[in-house]
């Protein structure tokens, strides 16, 4: 097509797009006009005398045909020209960015290698782009990867990078030719780009700066037939023995609708197995493998699907992921207003449970209190903790049928506080003294709650009383805390096979932004609004939850429940591993980034807060980074003074393994705390997933720059389009149109036209 | 470790003093129109399942998430569950029923938080499924029951699953050998063993000096046993008998003035802490 334009009308459309229109001719163009029209009411009066055998209408019709004519004789008399401004040779530069990733290495549909391309038109003497670019312009050759830096010759490209960056190349390239005239870059990608950087950070300075970018695609836009396992997250600590619900995402293409296992290990074992059901070409696919990590430790869990045969691309088949299973033991306080069997059910299903420590303060009559697994004789000696430090040493609470009138004012804004200040977790369960019927409604723990409290009076002075069948929603089949089976497929099965429980809290709505994962539906048959059996939302730094139901201990009890069934023990290990997880310690420190390249800066940011949970910014910070060989630095944190209590320090590790941070914190002579933080450094398998060739990337590069986007096969006329694209320094140059064989083959047709009619008509 | 805190009295006769007065507050003024009634008139009043296969009138009110009293009701080999009496040809599981049942929750509901009321009484066989509906039941008269097969492992069932089994009313070695035989073929992996006075059981509520309880009749020593989970006695008590005592009969007649009120409130102490200590145990 891009042929018979040119052919047609002597250039290439883009020499139109970037050209301006004119006429050449003397004379102003009211005179032209002039001129058209005496001739072409010549050609009327012409037509309007000589009448012969022909009607008004043969007459009308030759008339406007001679009339196109000789208009387009007047309008190559006017002389039209396109006016384009192209480089002065040798004048300007050219920034040529050449991918040097992993995915540049790998094999097209033809067998031959995307890194090929670059050869076969870069090759000084033999490349083909490189004679017509470099007849006209100075090139500058970048490589560019994770980093970008200027080369001199194709030979120091490697095509080992493990990312690609385009937005930093695209600057690293702007910022090196920002001295000289710059006609365009010309960037030579697959453009799998794998950074999180916005790309119109780097498009907007070129657009200020008028640079166009012409980008060339290579590699194919579909690579198939291939598997790629796709997305996978994990948290990055769990308690040790936690159970995990991990979504795999898995896409194929080639392959067609069949099913593939995939394997989850350790280093050491098999964690689980899972089949999974492949979509159709291209659309993704999302499993879920449930499975247990028990030591404690920094582990490597592997994702695998094994490779198909005569797949492409056999290293997006896994994933790899690390997990810090945490070993310590995560205490928990249980305060409950009148003894009753969820205590000893609750303390039964997680007493084998290394780490959680269920500290129940047990209300067993007036005053009287029964303290249970407490750490020592002075833990909870005065009752329900009276200060924030007190309270703020347990990473979860759990409230049980208490009025709200027990506590003072300051222990109810405690206890919202515990979750939304010290990012604790806060469960709330059903009972006579729970929720609105406890006298909850305008506490400042009501705020707290994921469910709208209605009022107990409406429910009338015998109270509420209702049997419900408890069912997950399908937010609680996605959940782990409501997984009750390792095989997540039984998980409805399980649950129904669940007796029903009973409530005294009728609770019906949720807040906004809350979740529900389980609901009730009452058993009497009478239809109505289903009960939240189990809600939570995030509140603040932490979580809370409902549970509504007032004796879940009849999973484990019920005669229909058989004795071997762990239904209940599974749910509140579940559920009070959810309860503490992800609960901030007052001094913690994490890195930027799970996984980096050695001599990849990564930054470690620590937040320092004091036993109230209350920001620090004067504390001294310090973090001691053991390498894998051993080699141990000290590095002074400092408070970034953007955000209160955030402490930030950045280093680059250049040993392969993991580093080992270990982070302290003081205040004028006291420690405030230490945390113990894993970084990895590896080498990232990330350039061969989403490997194929992004045309719709490369083409928002061009058009937002002014760019052309290019494939291999289109690619001959860069130089030239370069070369008219107006950038850098230019001439302005005309080139007549009034010869363009359009205009030769229109008066052709018109003239033919004219004589055809004739001849139908018998007007010859 | 467990540490009680909170309205501790300031002497165990203090204590004492303060239980009596609950007992007769609670005797005198809440169980006002059976204040009258005696023996013969219960009598008369479970008459009606004398002769009955199973107590199906005897169930009692439904399962509300409350706390009730369980009395287990069993065969005796005298004739069916037998009628009501003192092993004068009624049922041994009878003994003290319904008053001993009903004092006893009404003392509970007056010094504890739990949730109960006077009239939550049921009685249950170890075949009926409402049972597992109630994790803490009381069984009276262990040497003259004689469980089935299908009843053993039913009960064997219920103390695995997390149940509690109070055993009361009887004296002498051939009932506490009945008693072990049957709760062998129960639970056969467990052991009866010697429950000590530091044992929780007697702080969970109360601090009860087991020494202290004295049996209302029969001159045997007063012994506590009980069956331990994984035979642990650090772990949950699943079973505890009260071998040569009858705290029921103080509960019968705590209203009665039959009894020193001291040994009736040590009575009502004993089984304020078994239940505290069930629920949380």
């Amino acid at each position: 097509m891009d042929t018979l334009f040119e052919f047609l009308f002597k250039y290439r459309g883009i020499a139109f797009e970037q050209g301006d229109f004119a006429f050449g001719a003397p004379g102003s163009f009211r005179i032209w006009l002039g001129i058209a029209g005496v001739i072409a009411a010549s050609a009327v009066a012409t037509y309007t005398i000589a009448r012969g055998k022909s009607s008004v209408v043969d007459r009308g019709i030759m008339a406007s045909l001679r009339v196109a004519l000789l208009g387009l004789l007047v309008f190559c008399l006017m002389q039209p020209t396109l006016r384009i401004s192209t480089v002065v040779p040798q004048q300007n530069f050219v920034g040529v960015l050449i991918d040097d990733s992993r995915s540049m290495g790998l094999d097209n549909e033809d067998g031959t290698r995307r890194s090929d391309f670059v050869a076969g038109a870069f090759t000084p003497g033999t490349g083909t782009l490189f004679d017509g670019l470099s007849e006209r312009f100075v090139l500058r050759f970048f490589r560019f990867s994770d980093f970008a830096d200027r080369i001199d010759e194709l030979g120091e490209l490697t095509y080992d990078g493990t990312r690609t960056d385009v937005a930093r190349a695209l600057d690293a390239a702007r910022e090196d030719l920002a001295g000289v005239p710059l006609a365009g870059l010309v960037m030579v990608t697959d453009g799998a780009d794998n950074d999180d950087r916005p790309l119109t950070q780097a498009l907007v300075p070129l657009q200020a700066a008028g640079v166009p970018v012409f980008t060339v695609g290579v590699g194919d836009e579909i690579v198939e037939p291939d598997i790629e396992l796709g997305r996978v997250e994990l948290p990055r600590a769990v308690l040790e023995g936690s159970t995990l619900m991990v979504d795999v995402v898995v896409t194929q293409n080639g392959f067609g609708q069949r099913t593939v296992p995939i394997i989850v290990s350790d280093d050491t074992r098999i964690l689980a197995e899972e089949s999974v059901d492949l979509g159709p070409d291209g659309e993704p696919v999302v499993a879920r493998i449930g499975f247990e990590l028990e030591q404690a430790g920094s582990r490597r869990i592997e994702f695998q699907i094994p490779t198909q045969s005569g797949e492409r691309v056999e290293e997006n088949n896994h994933r790899t992921a690390w997990v810090d299973v945490r070993g310590e033991r995560e205490k928990i306080l249980y305060y409950e207003g009148e003894p009753r069997f969820e205590v000893k059910f609750m303390r039964r299903a997680v007493e084998d449970d290394e780490n959680l420590q269920l500290v129940v303060l047990q209300r067993t009559a007036e005053s009287k209190f029964l303290r249970l697994s407490v750490s020592d004789s002075t833990e909870l000696a005065f009752g329900f903790p009276s200060t924030r430090e007190e309270l703020y040493r347990y990473r979860a609470l759990v409230l049980g049928s208490v009025e709200a009138s027990f506590f003072t004012y300051d222990q109810l804004q405690m206890i919202a506080d515990f979750v939304s200040v010290r990012g604790g977790g806060l469960l709330f369960i059903g009972g006579h003294s729970a929720f609105a019927e406890g006298g909850w409604i305008g506490t400042p723990v009501e705020e707290v709650l994921p469910v709208v409290l209605r009022d107990p009076e409406q429910t009338g002075p015998q109270g509420y009383f209702a049997e419900v069948k408890v069912e997950p929603t399908p937010a609680g089949l996605a959940h782990p805390a409501v997984q009750l089976d390792a095989d997540v497929g039984a998980v409805p099965a399980r649950w129904d096979s669940l007796p029903a429980l009973t409530v005294v809290n009728p609770i019906t709505r949720t807040r906004p932004g809350a979740t529900t994962l389980l609901e009730g539906i009452n058993t009497d048959g009478i239809t109505g609004d289903r009960q939240i059996v189990l809600a939570f939302q995030r509140y603040g730094r932490g979580t809370s939850i409902a549970l509504t139901p007032q004796d879940t201990w009849l999973w484990q009890m019920h005669a229909d429940v058989p004795l071997e069934d762990q239904s209940h023990e599974s749910f509140w290990r579940q559920m009070l591993r959810w309860l503490v997880d992800g609960v901030p310690d007052a001094v913690s420190v994490v890195t930027d980034q799970e996984r980096v390249e050695p001599g990849e800066t990564v930054r470690l940011v620590a937040t320092i807060s004091d036993s109230t949970y209350l920001e620090v910014n004067d504390a001294g910070v310090t973090a001691t980074v053991t390498s894998p060989s051993g080699v141990v630095d000290e590095l002074p944190v400092e408070w970034t003074v953007e955000q209160d209590g955030e402490y930030i320090v950045e280093f680059r590790p250049s040993e392969m393994g993991d580093y080992e941070i270990t982070l302290e914190a003081s205040r004028e002579g006291s420690a405030l705390g230490t945390d113990v933080s894993v970084l990895h450094v590896a080498r990232s398998d990330d350039e061969y997933f989403s490997s194929a060739r992004r045309t719709s990337l490369l083409q928002r590069v061009a058009d937002e720059t002014g760019g052309r986007f290019y494939t291999a096969d289109d690619v001959a006329t860069l130089p030239e389009d370069i070369a008219i694209s107006g950038a850098g320094v230019t001439l302005t140059e005309e080139h007549d149109l009034w010869d363009m064989p359009a205009i030769f083959l229109m008066m052709m047709l018109l003239m033919g036209a004219e004589w055809g009619f004739r001849r139908v008509r018998g007007l010859v | 470790m467990t540490e009680r805190i909170g309205g501790r009295p300031r002497s165990r006769r203090a204590l004492a003093m303060t239980t009596a007065l609950i007992v007769v507050t609670a005797a005198g003024a809440r169980f006002g129109g059976d204040s009258t009634a005696g023996p013969d008139s219960l009598a008369t009043h479970v008459v009606s399942f004398v002769d009955a296969d199973r107590p199906q009138d005897l169930q009692g009110p439904p399962y509300d998430g409350d706390y009730h009293f369980v009395r287990i009701a069993f065969q005796s080999g005298r004739g069916g569950f037998g009628g009501f009496g003192r092993r004068r040809g009624g049922a041994m599981w009878a003994h003290d029923y319904p008053r001993a049942d009903r004092n006893f929750l009404a003392i509970l509901d007056e010094t504890t938080n739990i949730s109960t009321s006077r009239n939550a009484s049921n009685v249950y066989t170890f075949m009926d499924d409402e049972l597992f509906r109630h994790p803490v039941s009381y069984i009276v008269e262990p040497g003259f029951w004689n469980p089935s097969e299908e009843e053993v492992e039913r009960l064997g069932q219920y103390l695995r699953k997390g149940g509690f089994l109070m055993v009361d009313d009887f004296r002498g070695a051939r009932e506490l050998d009945n008693l072990e035989f049957h709760l062998k073929r129960a639970l056969p992996e467990l052991d009866m063993m010697q429950v000590t006075e530091v044992d929780e059981i007697f702080d969970s509520f109360f601090r009860i000096v087991p020494q202290d309880v004295v049996p209302p009749y029969g001159g045997y020593p007063p012994a506590w046993y009980g069956i331990y989970e994984d035979n642990d006695i650090t772990k949950r008590l699943m079973v505890i008998i009260n071998a040569n005592n009858d705290m029921a009969e103080y509960w019968e007649f705590s209203d009665y003035g039959y009894y020193p009120i001291d040994l009736a409130n040590e009575a009502y102490k004993l089984g304020v802490n078994y239940v505290v200590y069930a629920m949380t145990h």
